[in-house]
């Protein structure tokens, strides 16, 4: 395998277990975790195709990818916090209020 | 190309933007300021008019050649996005006399505006996220429902793991093609390559999730009932109207060829059916609005079965259609003293005789999501299925059909809630204690849906003709 395969097959490792994640666990930080590694699967991805071809266009999603990233995660997180506060659990099994 | 041009095709975003940065820098300067709803108000209709206008003027520019364009059909599907959020401003001023619902609205349309021209999938990602990001917080802002944070939550996870699907398809779509323009998708359609056909799966199910389709639909009917009411309509109608153009985007004019025309129509077809057959078993209205939007969003996806030309008419003409009927409904829905009540289909029994008004509104708009003839859903669905038969799938459109009549009885029910059942008499006075009459904005909010529907209803060819394509 050449290196841009093996950079490859981590990120879409990276991906698949992010995914595998926010589908079947159900702890709400680490689905949000999971979400971020499913991000980060991307980012490489595309940084190794960028390097391959030589255009920075790739680079500058991934830039665009950190911002959003974090932007989501800005929003998240006070989310889980209101819903901690009124049931004491970070379990979204407790959560069942709702059903899909 | 000059500051004037650039300024020109920009109008709509640049008015937006102008709104958005005063609505900020009202929040700053004045604490407890009454003007936001103004503001907004008029950031948004100004920049509708000039979408309108940029349209009728037939002009076309781009101002950031590879990543943003403009033309007459962007900028007639821009006027349609924002002529939809005027309504539902106007309905959201006696939910949020103020604060944060205004400034988040504004930057989620600019989002919308920004999916409507984008040409690169930086641009499209960028306007994706603009839209969807405030959308996470408009759910959980009224906080009237103890769901709420639950529901903004699983919307959030779930939109968030469609962006990293989209992102890793844009990726694989890159390592063929080494550019980041949208025609790279188109491209790939046609390619028999293992990676390009990857990369396109992984992009239409990202969509399909944002559009809440089956079997990607589950964040949606939590979220419409856990929003309130004007943040349901706002996902209803612009929400879904701007995942749906950033698909039309994709596609240009591209055909949809053989593997992918079966996963193009198939999930469309079971979103229908099951779509239909859920909002059979539910008891509120705005699940029952949600799973109709299931089904709307599987008839929407069927467009793309159509040849390119036709398929913007027959996209841009049904969100309007819609979009149109879906806050005609939220609007006319009398209030009442506490949100999980007003939503319970009971309370609509007997409307008819308590608010004749109301309930002709609710009744126009039933009729017009089942597609009845005289009403534009009839015209919107007619046109969608027209070009799938014309494409040459007539199986698919004949199971399209029988999916589409599944529907007709859940919205006959609500029909039949307002004008025939009696309220129980026990409930009677209870009922009307708690209901008020619609307020004035409300009233002008369903009436600002309800002439352009009269309006596409009689002369549909000539808002056709103007929506281009």
């Amino acid at each position: 395998m050449t290196d841009a395969q093996v950079l490859l097959t981590l990120a879409v490792a990276l991906f698949a277990i992010g995914f595998l994640g926010v589908v079947v666990r159900r702890h709400i930080l680490i689905m949000l975790m999971c979400m971020e590694l499913m991000l980060n699967g991307v980012n490489l991805s595309l940084v190794t195709f960028a390097h391959e071809q030589g255009s920075p266009l790739g680079a500058v999603l991934v830039f665009l990818i950190f911002v959003v990233a974090a932007a989501e995660i800005a929003i998240a997180i006070p989310i889980a916090l209101l819903l901690v506060r009124r049931k004491r659990t970070v379990d979204l099994y407790a959560y069942t209020d709702l059903k899909g | 190309m000059s500051a004037e041009t650039v300024l020109t095709a920009l109008l709509p975003e640049v008015l937006l933007l102008a709104g958005l940065l005063l609505l900020i820098g009202l929040e700053i300067a004045v604490p407890r300021h009454r003007g936001a709803f103004a503001v907004s108000l008029l950031a948004v209709a100004a920049a509708a008019a000039a979408a309108a206008w940029l349209s009728a003027g037939g002009s076309s520019a781009a101002p950031f050649p590879g990543h943003y364009s403009v033309g007459p059909d962007t900028f007639a599907a821009k006027a349609v996005v924002l002529a939809l959020a005027v309504p539902v401003l106007l309905l959201a001023r006696g939910e949020f006399p103020g604060g944060p619902f205004y400034p988040l609205l504004v930057s989620s349309l600019l989002g919308v505006c920004l999916v409507v021209s984008a040409d690169s999938f930086l641009t499209l990602f960028l306007g994706v996220e603009l839209m969807s990001i405030p959308v996470y917080v408009l759910v959980v802002l009224a906080f009237q429902r103890e769901e709420s944070a639950e529901a903004a939550l699983k919307y959030l996870v779930l939109s968030g793991t469609a962006s990293a699907t989209f992102l890793l398809g844009v990726s694989l779509l890159y390592g063929g093609s080494g550019s980041l323009a949208l025609s790279a998708f188109s491209t790939a359609l046609g390619s028999r390559d293992v990676l390009a056909t990857a990369g396109v799966v992984l992009v239409l199910s990202a969509f399909f999730l944002k559009a809440a389709v089956v079997p990607f639909h589950t964040w949606a009917p939590d979220a419409y009932e856990a929003a309130s009411v004007p943040v349901t309509a706002y996902m209803a109608a612009v929400v879904k109207a701007g995942v749906l153009f950033a698909v039309l985007r994709l596609f240009a004019l591209a055909p949809a060829e053989r593997p992918l025309v079966d996963l193009l129509a198939l999930l469309p077809l079971a979103s229908m059916v099951w779509g239909n057959l859920a909002a059979m078993r539910q008891d509120g209205l705005r699940r029952l609005i949600a799973y109709s939007s299931i089904a709307h969003a599987g008839y929407l996806f069927y467009a793309f079965l159509g040849d390119g030309p036709g398929r913007f008419q027959a996209v841009t003409f049904y969100l309007l259609a819609y979009g149109l009927m879906n806050v005609l409904v939220l609007a006319a829905l009398p209030p009442a003293g506490d949100d999980v009540a007003r939503d319970r289909l009971e309370r609509l029994k007997g409307l008819f005789q308590r608010q004749p008004y109301a309930a002709w509104m609710i009744a126009v708009a039933m009729l017009s999501l089942a597609g009845i003839p005289p009403f534009p859903g009839f015209v919107a669905k007619f046109l969608v299925f027209k070009n799938v038969v014309a494409a040459g799938y007539p199986v698919y459109a004949v199971l399209g059909l029988v999916g589409s009549y599944l529907g007709l009885y859940f919205y006959l029910r609500v029909i039949q809630y307002l004008f025939m059942a009696p309220p129980p008499p026990a409930e009677e006075a209870s009922a009307a204690e708690g209901e008020g009459a619609p307020s004035r904005l409300a009233l002008a909010a369903t009436v600002l849906c309800l002439l352009p529907a009269i309006l596409i209803a009689l002369f549909p060819g000539w808002v056709i003709d103007r929506l281009g394509g």
